[in-house]
């Protein structure tokens, strides 16, 4: 379909404006509010709105200048011909002419009809359908502010899908995506499956499925309770044949038992009643016996016992009289004891006088012998003095200072001498004269200096000696020390250093002496010595008087031995000791003999009371027994009256003991506690009572549980169970196997529709190239229910949905979807179909408008009539030339 | 030499719940009660002394009363005593039916000859002793029998035949284990010991439990049930008998069943390699159960193949079977699997795209020897997408 003119009255603004389309791309020019958007919406109204339509549709068309209705002639090329159409637009009066150059002419709803034919629509859209219209012919008809819409965004109406998808199969030569059959059958499942389930795949509420399984859940739940009401049943009768062997125990054994128990309860009663006047006469009798028993016996114990006491009482007299002699004895014995002590210490005291006062003398000798040993020392230290009067005053220092001066005295001769020249005339013939002195042969001359030698009368000789100066020297010293040990001897008379050191060795020996002399004396207590003498004189004198005249004698010297004295009076010292413990000891026999005395009178006094009392007791008692025996006979007599009401005793109590016997084995049998009769029998009588009622009801339960069978109840209930499950079953599998088709369905038309996203994407490549962008891959998806999808640029691993894009990029690939759904679709429109852009690069810039120039180029190349209404047509002036030669037209009404 | 007749678990009232026409149930129900008809019969000809049931006469221990009303009735048209123990189905626990008064009113009306033996004591007749072990429970832990082993022998008539009745099952053969299924669960295991020492005592053990005839040795047998009330579970499996005894003190019983059973269970099965093989199917049936009708019972379990088509008319035999049978009872399917004329007629379709996708996708799946999901649910999805392009074709 191909537009080849138009002419529009009366249509807003425009009174009368005709155009032609040129085949390939048209630029209609003009400025705002020139009309270009009312052209636009008049040609697509005039296509594919009812000419009868009314409303706002067709008022917005209306001119407010020009009176008269609007009214769109367009002339194109469809189907091999050329159509002439005239729409008016008058409201329900509207008319619609459609007739082409072979001769045909329709009008009304046949013109109406077959130009939807024509532009592949069932029909036109009606007044009240009006929301419709822009839908039709959505990716040809771009209006202003759509440009950077996604063409192939909404329902598929809008860009033709039906036919698109023919195009794309038979330009993919693919085979068809799905065939009627295929969408019948698919549709019958899609029903089936949505009978029993949602669209969400849940299972839908009231479906047979869900009714099956909710069916399946009653019957589980049903055989449940025909099994409870089973188990009930059983229960209720094993509850009963508890109840009723109870009841039978209870009539049969328990009841009987109580019974019995209640008449031997009354027996033992009355037995033991009667048993009480026996059981008391007996006591009575047995009381009388015990206590003539018990008299006898305490008279008896009283007899005893004064005989007892009377012997008793006897034997204390006597040891009574032994202790007094025994205590004569020891008085006496203590009392010789004592003044033996007394002697004892007597003696004692004058052996330690006599012990100091020998102390006092020894004391004397020992001083007398201080004084004489005093007086001797000092005689002999005047002799000492004296001898070292005698001796000259030499120290040590002086013997060492002439010992020195000898010293070298003897060192400076031995110098002279080994200087000296020695001599010695053997023999001689001659006289020979040494310095004018004959020299006869004998021993060697020493020449200290030279010396004049004369040998007879013709020889004389001068000898010197050796050393020069050094042997004058030498002499000189020599003298020099001959004088100072002469002054020295002199100074300490004596002749040489031997003297001087033995005189100062006497000297040092006295001085020593000496010493030791005074002391020896410092240790003699010489000092007071007179008067301690004569105060120990004193004493002594004292001690004499004391002792008396007979201490003055010959013997006593030995007796004043001191060690003697001492051992004797430690002697007399232990026999003191001794006579002392002695005494204490008779003192102490002496006291216990006389507490003894006191406790034996005390006890006669007390024997004595006690013999008394006793004899007034027995004969109190021997009034009592005769009186017992007085009234009850001998005691003999009294026993056997006992035997014999005890027997009888003994026998009414073992019938009662065997009753109790039995009463006990009666009341333990059941293993119950013992309690009253009559409240066990009450007890028996309410249990019995309670398990009737509780018959009752197990009764009424078990008639209410069988009314109807529970066990045919639960039979029929497991068969539907199993049915239920059944069905169930098979639904399931049923809905399985829908579930599964419908997947199978959809999954192999998204399948076959991945056929259709990629010839148009591939019709879309060489427009993205065009557009200067061919390392974008286009991408586009496609499911068979939405239709085409998911529209987005790729780059390398990146992706780029439409709606990211930037607003040029938007109008550019918008406009290159439109471009290749044109080129696709235009097979199925007789090759050509017409591409409106009103306005639709707005946010092209100047550098992309030279590649969407290129673009729009390859579009008039592979077909697709482009007409493209602008504010800027001088933007676009370069394609109105060679190759694309587009029309300009401005549409002030002129056109170029 | 006593001459009698041993049955057991004649349970009726059984309610055969999965029959599910109410006719064909009645006429099952009412074929149990037939029987005591029968075994009327059989007992004259026999010349039985008495007749003893070992346990399960009713199928419950509260059954309706107009079971009750009917087995008294059928009961005194019996000319002969019949000594009743309770078994397991209806055991004789106080409040069950043997202690109601509708019970003991309508055996003293109508069967005055039919005693129930609830106490395990012995019952000294004429012609024997009969040591009835009655279950009183439905499940008793104790041994019914335990009692007889405490007996003192030498009280007991030793001038007759001593015959043991009880209900449960023995020691080296338990029909709980061998008789349950799905439709008749183990209701209880009542042990019976039974001690070779105590046998010496004993000439007969008349039991009950066991459905089908058992001799367990020479002296203990199970009859069976008198009408047969299941299917068979092994091919000797014999039911719907009475077994007529003739037993004397100190020797060998002599033991005959006599056919009693009237209705025909049976079971077939079946393998379809095709639906070539549903003639043969035809023939078989024809074979089992002659022009029959309303007179048997069929398990029939099928495996196999058959083609959509074949499905179709094995489903048309069927419908007519049903008919004709008191109960048909289907254990398996024949796997509906489309013939290659039916594969190709779904996948050849190059004009049906998806269609042909679809229907060879399924025919894979079927195919790989461990297809993915259920094959039954794929089989069945390629079925009904046969019928739907079969529809859809029209």
């Amino acid at each position: 379909m191909r537009l080849l003119s138009c002419h529009l009255r009366r249509v807003r603004l425009h009174n009368d404006l005709e155009l032609t389309f040129a085949p390939g791309l048209t630029v209609i020019g003009g400025p705002n509010e020139a009309g270009k958007s009312t052209l636009v919406e008049a040609l697509h109204k005039a296509l594919f709105l009812r000419s009868t339509a009314t409303g706002q549709g067709v008022e917005e068309l209306r001119s407010r200048r020009h009176s008269g209705h609007p009214e769109v002639d367009i002339r194109f090329e469809a189907g091999g011909r050329v159509w002439h159409l005239r729409k008016r637009f008058s409201g329900a009066s509207g008319t619609c002419q459609l007739s082409h150059d072979g001769g045909l002419a329709l009008s009304g709803s046949a013109a109406e009809e077959r130009l939807a034919t024509l532009l592949g629509m069932e029909q036109p859209v009606e007044g009240r359908g009006i929301r419709q219209l822009p839908e039709r012919w959505a990716h040809l008809w771009v209006r202003q502010g759509e440009g950077g819409a996604n063409p192939l965004a909404g329902s598929g109406e809008r860009y033709d899908r039906h036919r698109l998808e023919q195009q794309l199969q038979q330009r993919g030569g693919s085979e068809a995506l799905r065939s009627s059959l295929d969408a019948q059958v698919l549709e019958r499942i899609q029903e089936q499956w949505a009978l029993s389930f949602t669209t969400t795949g849940k299972v839908r509420a009231g479906s047979p499925l869900a009714e099956a399984r909710r069916r399946e859940h009653e019957m589980a739940l049903r055989v449940h309770l025909a099994q409870e009401r089973c188990s009930e049943l059983e229960a209720s009768m094993e509850r009963l044949r508890m109840v009723n062997t109870r009841l039978e125990r209870i009539e049969s054994v328990e009841r009987p038992a109580l019974e019995r128990r209640r008449a031997l309860h009354h027996d033992l009663k009355l037995k033991t009643a009667e048993l009480e006047p026996h059981e008391q006469r007996l006591q009575l009798l047995q009381q009388t016996l015990q206590q003539l028993q018990a008299l006898q016996q305490q008279r008896e114990r009283q007899l005893l016992e004064q005989r007892q006491r009377q012997g008793q009482r006897e034997q204390v007299v006597a040891d009574l009289e032994a202790l007094r002699r025994q205590l004569g004895e020891l008085r006496s014995g203590h009392d010789r004891l004592a003044a033996q002590q007394r002697a004892l210490l007597e003696r004692q005291e004058t052996s330690q006088q006599r012990l100091e006062l020998a102390r006092i003398e020894a004391s004397q000798r020992q001083m007398r012998h201080h004084r004489e040993q005093f007086e001797r020392l000092q005689s002999e230290a005047e002799g000492l003095k004296r001898s070292l009067a005698d001796l000259s005053p030499i120290d040590q220092e002086q013997v060492r200072r002439l010992r020195e001066a000898e010293q070298r005295l003897a060192r400076h001769q031995a110098r002279c001498e080994a200087m000296a020249t020695s001599l010695e005339l053997e023999a001689s013939d001659q006289a020979v004269e040494l310095d004018g002195i004959p020299w006869l042969p004998g021993p060697a001359q020493i020449l200290l200096q030279p010396a004049q030698l004369t040998i007879g009368s013709g020889v004389r000789l001068t000898i010197r000696p050796g050393g020069g100066n050094a042997l004058q020297e030498a002499q000189r010293q020599v003298q020099v020390e001959h004088r100072a040990i002469e002054q020295l001897c002199t100074l300490l008379r004596v002749n040489g250093s031997d003297a001087a050191e033995a005189i100062e060795r006497q000297r040092r020996q006295l001085e020593n002496e000496l010493a030791n002399l005074r002391q020896t004396a410092s240790t003699i207590p010489w000092n007071g010595l007179v008067g301690r003498l004569a105060e120990l004189e004193a004493r002594r004198t004292r001690l004499q008087e004391a002792l008396g005249p007979e201490w003055g004698g010959e013997g006593r010297h030995e007796d004043n031995d001191l060690a003697s004295l001492e051992g004797r009076l430690e002697e007399g010292r232990l026999q003191i000791l001794d006579t002392t413990a002695q005494r204490e000891s008779a003192q102490r026999s002496l006291e216990a003999a006389l507490q003894r005395d006191q406790a034996l009178q005390a006890q006669l006094s007390g024997d004595q009371l006690r013999v008394d009392h006793l004899e007034g007791s027995l004969v109190a008692l021997e009034g009592r027994r005769q009186e017992l025996l007085r009234e009850h006979g001998s005691l003999e007599q009294l026993s056997a009256n006992l035997q014999a009401q005890a027997g009888e005793f003994r026998l009414r109590q073992q019938a009662l003991e065997s009753l109790r016997q039995e009463l006990r084995s009666l009341a333990t049998e059941g293993g119950e506690q013992v309690l009253p009769v009559e409240e066990l029998r009450l007890r028996l009588e309410q249990e019995k009572d309670d398990l009737l009622s509780r018959r009752g009801q197990c009764d009424q339960l078990i008639a209410s549980l069988s009314a109807s069978d529970p066990a045919t109840e639960l039979e029929f209930r497991q068969a539907e169970w199993e049915a239920a499950r059944e069905d169930l079953g098979a639904i399931e599998r049923r809905s399985g196997a829908l579930s599964l088709l419908q997947t199978l369905f959809l999954e192999a038309q998204s399948d076959l529709a991945d056929r259709y996203g990629t010839p148009l994407a591939q019709a879309l490549g060489p427009y993205l190239a065009a557009l200067g962008q061919q390392s974008h891959a286009p991408q586009l998806g496609y499911d068979p229910q939405l239709g085409f999808q998911h529209l987005e640029l790729r780059q390398g691993s990146e992706q780029f949905a439409f709606e990211r894009l930037s607003g040029g990029m938007r109008e550019q690939l918008a406009a290159a979807v439109r471009l290749a759904l044109a080129e696709v679709l235009a097979p199925a429109y007789d090759g050509c179909l017409p591409l409106v852009f009103d306005d639709a690069f707005t946010n092209t810039d100047a550098d992309r408008l030279i590649s969407l120039k290129q673009m729009l180029a390859l579009g008039v190349r592979q077909g697709v009539q482009v007409i493209l209404l602008t504010c800027t047509p001088l933007d676009y002036i370069d394609l109105c030339k060679e190759p694309v030669l587009g029309t300009l037209i401005s549409l002030s009404g002129s056109t170029t | 030499m006593v001459s009698f007749l041993h049955s057991a678990d004649w349970q009726i009232g059984k309610p055969y719940a999965r029959v599910v026409e109410p006719d064909k149930r009645a006429r099952l129900r009412q074929v149990r009660l037939e029987a005591i008809e029968t075994v009327g019969a059989v007992a004259r000809d026999a010349g039985a002394a008495f007749l003893l049931v070992a346990g399960d006469l009713f199928d419950s221990p509260t059954p309706s009363a107009s079971d009750i009303s009917a087995v008294c009735f059928a009961m005194g048209r019996l000319a002969l005593p019949v000594l009743v123990i309770p078994g397991n189905h209806d055991h004789g626990a106080p409040g069950a039916l043997w202690h109601s008064p509708f019970f003991q009113s309508e055996r003293e009306r109508r069967a005055p000859q039919l005693q129930v033996l609830l106490a395990r004591q012995p019952l000294v007749l004429e012609q024997a002793v009969v040591l009835p072990c009655p279950l009183l429970r439905r499940q008793d832990t104790e041994d019914p029998t335990a009692w007889l082993q405490e007996l003192n022998w030498g009280t007991v008539p030793t001038d007759r035949p001593r015959i043991v009745l009880a209900h449960g099952s023995v020691h080296g053969f338990g029909p709980v284990d061998l008789e349950a299924d799905e439709e008749n669960p183990a209701a209880a295991n009542n042990r019976l010991q039974l001690p070779s020492h105590l046998m010496a005592e004993i000439d007969y053990v008349a039991l009950g439990d066991w459905h089908g005839l058992k001799r367990v040795n020479e002296r203990i047998w199970y009859p069976g049930s008198p009408e047969q009330d299941r299917f068979p579970r092994s091919s000797d499996y014999r039911s719907g008998q009475v077994l007529r005894v003739e037993v004397e003190r100190g020797n060998v019983p002599r033991v005959e069943a006599i056919t009693t059973g009237r209705l025909g269970w049976h079971q077939l099965h079946v393998h379809f390699n095709g639906d070539d093989d549903l003639g043969r199917f035809e023939q078989q049936l024809a074979s089992l159960l002659g022009d029959r009708v309303g007179q048997d019972l069929l398990l029939l379990e099928v495996e196999g193949q058959l083609s959509l088509q074949g499905q179709h008319q094995f489903d048309l035999i069927l419908e007519q079977l049903e008919a004709r049978l008191l109960r048909l009872k289907r254990r398996g399917h024949p796997q509906i699997s489309a013939d290659d004329n039916e594969v190709s007629e779904m996948t050849q379709r190059p004009g049906d795209p998806l269609i042909a996708r679809v229907a060879a996708q399924l025919q894979q799946r079927l195919e790989a020897p461990r297809g993915e999901g259920d094959p039954a649910v794929a089989r069945l999805a390629l079925a009904e997408l046969h019928r739907l392009v079969r529809e859809g074709s029209r």
